[in-house]
């Protein structure tokens, strides 16, 4: 949905949720041309016999009001990130392009593998984004630096849900 | 309908609008922060080294590495029990706790947060071996 409809659909949840409150205070009722007390009613609950409709306006308010606002995105505030890197030795160095990744803290976490060697880590992400999973596996400690197997590639969907099947070498 | 009546429903009704609360995780906005420092066995800082910040309770883990110094840092971990696992000497755990600090509310966007120092690790050099 575009912005103006959330507007619209959050000053729609704003005028039914105060105009209910104000009905309810005011112990407004309605009744039919018979006199009786009116029948509301609700999508899968069937008729609500209430003295108070306006209470069940203010439940579609507050109702819609939640829609809204578990909709819209929250402003995140954004901050540069600049990644330096070079190598160590210069023959190493060449055009060729050189793979960076920023990996949000709370995705970098860890798992064991089974005595088969394998494991498997569940995460829950974003939906309808993209992601490239990376994953290292230290195999020795040397003066300069940890080594570590790796494999990485994109998480795929399969079966309503994002996977990624790699082998460490 | 007593008079109170509207307003508990009022009440009622504004919770239903609160937005649903997000993923339980131990990395959130919390006013903490926790370092250490990982070196090898001549005392070289290691850089890269992967630190394993786990919470034994939920096995919730995160992975820190440390930077050219050897230092890592974790900031907003929830309260709650916790241990430093060397990410090649998993047998070497370093339990601590972390508390929120006690703020006033006019304090609460404070970037003051308390720095709790972890001992250091010092990792043998050579292949791992578990």
């Amino acid at each position: 949905m575009s912005g103006i409809i959330y507007l619209l659909a959050m000053i729609g949840s704003v005028v039914t949720l105060v105009g209910s409150m104000i009905f309810l205070f005011k112990q407004k009722t309605v009744v039919d041309q018979n006199g009786h007390v009116t029948e509301v009613e609700i999508p899968f609950f069937g008729k609500v016999k209430s003295n108070y409709p306006s209470i069940v306006t203010g439940f579609f308010g507050a109702a819609l009001a939640a829609f809204t606002m578990d909709r819209v995105a929250p402003d995140i505030p954004r901050i540069g990130l600049s990644a330096s890197v070079g190598v160590a030795q210069a023959a190493n160095a060449n055009d060729l392009p050189v793979l960076v990744g920023v990996v949000p803290q709370e995705y970098f976490t860890s798992t064991t593998l089974d005595q088969e060697g394998r494991g498997v880590l569940e995460f829950s992400v974003e939906d309808n984004k993209s992601y490239n999973v990376v994953v290292l596996k230290p195999v020795e400690v040397t003066p300069e630096g940890v080594r570590f197997l790796s494999t990485h590639g994109p998480a795929t969907i399969a079966e309503n849900k994002l996977r990624f099947e790699g082998v460490l070498r | 309908m007593t008079p109170l009546a509207p307003c508990a429903l009022a009440l009622a009704l504004t919770a239903l609008a609160a937005p649903v609360a997000a993923q339980s995780q131990i990395i959130g906005q919390f006013d903490t922060r926790i370092t250490g420092t990982v070196q090898d066995e001549t005392g070289k800082p290691l850089a890269g080294y992967p630190v394993i910040i786990t919470e034994p309770r939920t096995r919730q883990n995160i992975v820190v590495f440390t930077d050219k110094d050897g230092a890592y840092s974790v900031e907003g971990l929830a309260a709650g029990e916790y241990q430093a696992v060397p990410g090649t000497d998993t047998a070497r755990v370093t339990p601590f706790s972390v508390t929120l600090p006690d703020r006033r509310w006019f304090q609460q966007g404070a970037k003051s947060a308390e720095t709790v120092t972890l001992p250091e690790i010092a990792v043998p050099l050579g292949p791992v071996s578990r």
